[in-house]
């Protein structure tokens, strides 16, 4: 009985050996590879990822797309248990700083990927972005852009239609006289989402910049020139944005997403600061005026006191990509990366992300593939010219920008003089500039 | 010592006691055996990261060991602000829990006959409800201008005097407070009904013989009887405040000019958004302190108590 089941053994065995060893060969499995991100939003991703993998059937990428916050954790988490993804999507600055020494130095890549002139097809304002923040003499790239912005502000037209005004304000004066009669007719005049720290600063620095370019450059740098003249005279211009009841009622302890930009698609708000990213809302949304943008227009911040200067734009890197050396682990995964880099930023994964109206491209060249409305296209157009000569909207130093923040914070709260917050934020620089 | 007599079953005194030491010696192993994976987790996921943290503490930005970290935190405002308002939070969450849970206990046990379940389910409900749906309507709740809250006012005509909870640093913690009370209160009430039915319902019938009644009976009958079931929830209340991030975070993010911050929120700020890992670590360590100078003082208090009781 036991001769006879191990007889038997042998002979299944010896079967599935001989089924096996006689049966084709399997296609080798794709390469994974493994991308974290805040940005794009998922349903982008994931048209980006199809387009990738239809074009590279060897390739598998799987993506992970969360809120800036939890992502900022999880990258954190992940250096330390050092599982880090292939690829990570990086802000500018202390970001792509922080994760620096587990990141590739994209510059041979980009030279593979697009040749020796790659730097050619980027804007130098966003390659001195994607640098921002690198040690003295380490001209290196960590990361990468794939798509930029602009920031600036957006008017509902029918709002203003309604609320008799022609057009948007060209001064600050103008600004407070259109929020009065916005009001008048029912709708929040000036959303903002003050409780949001970075779009404090950015609004603050769209204000700044119409009167001090210069140093609203330097700041961001790292210069200590926050109690410059130009830049106490900003403080005071967002002060009034509380005093003059631009801003709505609560606006500290409001947050621009999801709630400001919910009004606004709503159709309640009558200005908000937001930027190039809202034209995806045609993707997102159904509503007709918001498919086609026809119920919204875009304007700079109006002009400031005498400072009649020309406009000035502020904008840069919305997300850039870097290869982490976990993926230089394994030659295929780095082949890979590569590949999906190339692919994110001026391949079929941009291209998905154009058509969506993700954002605007980093890459030279790059447009939609389809037609657009009429008064779309125009805003489009306008983007794409205001970023080639845009300066960047990001302060390096995160313990400069989130003193700012709380500054900015304070003034609107009356609980510190736009003179004494200027002056914490100078001290936080001064501080900062010894300490590194 | 003989073959045969250790054979024949009466072993000799030494033979016996080696076997009763091995006995025990096996039982010792075979009850650390028991207790080691739970060891192993404590020291895995407790003691270790509480250690790591305390040694990250005492590096700086350069790789040196300095105690400039809490140099730094002595000269911090905002680390001040974030220790004062952690002590506000423990103060107010844990009195107006603990006051609610047990009036809210004390009324569904003692004077409503029927439906006792309904009302603790209801009242425990918020606990079950994410943290962050509950930040999110609250947020709307307190809306000037379109919430419900401004909404009330308004219909009275009072629209235009609706403060700004979350948006005044004034009043700012407090809203958020409110909120961290309405959520746990349920946890009290649970706690305190399951103490008031194990009190002995002849010890109540004979406090009121002795004329121990009304008021009476709940202060000196009632509430020293639930010492012990206080103590606890003072306890566990203590450490939900100082650990409270989610709905401070996601209702003000420590605004507005970081007057809601909390050590808590203190800490991710510095460490996730600042990339200061190592006076972030030194917070936490301020935290985790606190934390346990806290909960021996109230052990004391609560057994120096019972002890008089």
């Amino acid at each position: 009985m036991k001769t006879k089941a191990c007889l038997l053994g042998v002979a299944a065995t010896l079967l599935l050996v001989g089924a096996s060893a006689g049966a084709p060969a399997r296609a080798a499995d794709p390469v994974v590879v493994t991308v974290w991100s805040w940005s794009p939003v998922t349903p982008t991703m994931n048209a980006m990822i199809a387009a990738i993998q239809k074009a590279h059937p060897d390739i598998q990428v799987k993506a992970t797309i969360q809120p800036h916050p939890v992502y900022s954790v999880s990258l954190q988490a992940a250096v330390g248990s050092g599982n880090m993804p292939d690829i990570v999507g990086l802000s500018p600055g202390s970001e792509t700083q922080q994760y620096r020494e587990h990141l590739l130095n994209l510059s041979p890549v980009a030279e593979e990927l697009w040749g020796k002139d790659w730097q050619k097809n980027f804007s130098p304002s966003l390659l001195s972005e994607a640098r921002f923040g690198n040690p003295q003499g380490d001209a290196n790239f960590y990361a990468l852009p794939q798509e930029a912005q602009i920031n600036n502000l957006w008017y509902n037209i029918p709002a203003f239609e309604k609320a008799g005004i022609a057009g948007p304000p060209k001064t600050v004066d103008e600004l407070v006289a259109d929020a009065k009669k916005l009001r008048a007719a029912g709708y929040m005049p000036f959303y903002q989402g003050a409780g949001t720290g970075t779009f404090d600063v950015w609004a603050y620095l769209l204000i700044a910049s119409r009167i001090d370019v210069d140093s609203v450059v330097a700041g961001e740098q790292g210069a200590p020139i926050w109690t410059k003249p130009g830049m106490i005279e900003a403080a005071h211009v967002w002060q009034r944005m509380f005093t003059d009841d631009v801003f709505q009622p609560g606006a500290l302890s409001a947050l621009q997403y999801p709630t400001g930009a919910n009004l606004f698609a709503a159709g309640r708000v009558g200005m908000i600061v937001l930027g190039s990213w809202w034209l995806q809302q045609t993707g997102l949304s159904e509503l007709p005026g918001l498919k086609t943008m026809s119920d919204y227009g875009t304007f700079n911040f109006p002009a400031v006191g005498d400072h009649k200067g020309p406009e000035v734009f502020l904008g840069g890197v919305d997300v850039g990509w870097g290869i982490t050396t976990n993926a230089s682990s394994s030659p295929a995964v780095l082949a890979a990366s590569k590949v999906v880099l190339k692919e994110f930023i001026s391949g079929v994964g941009e291209q998905e992300a154009l058509d969506e109206l993700n954002d605007l491209p980093a890459f030279n060249g790059m447009t939609p593939s389809h037609a657009m409305p009429a008064h779309l296209t125009e805003v489009y157009d306008t983007y794409i010219k205001e970023l080639a000569t845009a300066h960047t909207h990001v302060i390096g130093n995160p313990v400069i920008n989130q003193s700012l923040v709380s500054g900015l914070q304070a003034i609107g709260a009356k609980t510190m003089t736009p003179e004494a917050a200027m002056q914490a934020v100078q001290d936080t620089a001064l501080a900062q500039q010894k300490a590194h | 010592m003989t073959a045969s007599s250790v054979g024949s079953g009466h072993a000799p005194a030494v033979a016996r006691g080696v076997k009763l030491r091995r006995g025990r010696g096996w039982r010792e192993l075979e009850a650390w055996l028991y207790v080691l994976p739970g060891l192993a987790v404590f020291a895995v996921f407790i003691a270790y990261p509480i250690t790591a943290n305390i040694v990250a503490s005492l590096f700086g930005p350069h790789g040196d060991v300095t105690m400039a970290n809490y140099r730094q935190a002595s000269g911090d405002a905002v680390f001040w602000t974030a220790m004062r308002n952690s002590a506000v939070w423990v103060v107010l969450c844990v009195v107006f829990e603990a006051a609610i849970g047990f009036v809210l206990a004390l009324a569904i046990e003692m004077y409503i006959p029927r439906g006792r379940v309904v009302f603790r389910t209801l009242l425990f409900l918020p606990m079950v409800i994410t943290p962050s749906v509950i930040a999110l309507v609250f947020s709307t709740i307190y809306a000037p201008d379109y919430g419900l809250l401004f909404g009330v006012f308004d219909s009275v005509g009072l629209g235009g005097h609706f403060p700004a909870i979350l948006g005044d640093p004034a009043t700012a913690t407090y809203g958020v407070i409110a909120v961290n009370v309405w959520q746990w209160s349920g946890f009290f009430v649970l706690m305190y009904c399951v103490g008031l039915t194990q009190i002995d319902r002849e010890l109540l019938a004979a406090a009121a013989i002795d004329g121990a009644v009304g008021f009476a009976r709940v202060r000196y009958v009632i509430w020293p009887l639930l010492y012990p079931v206080t103590t606890s929830l003072v306890v566990l209340g203590t450490i939900q405040a100082l650990q409270q991030f989610p709905l401070i975070f996601l209702m003000t993010e420590g605004g507005p000019a970081d007057s809601t911050q909390t050590l808590a929120t203190y800490i991710f700020q510095t460490g996730f958004v600042l990339n200061e890992m190592h006076y972030a670590s030194a917070v936490a360590v301020v935290l985790f302190v606190l934390s346990l100078a806290l909960i021996v003082v109230q052990y004391r208090l609560g057994r120096e108590r019972r002890a008089h009781a």
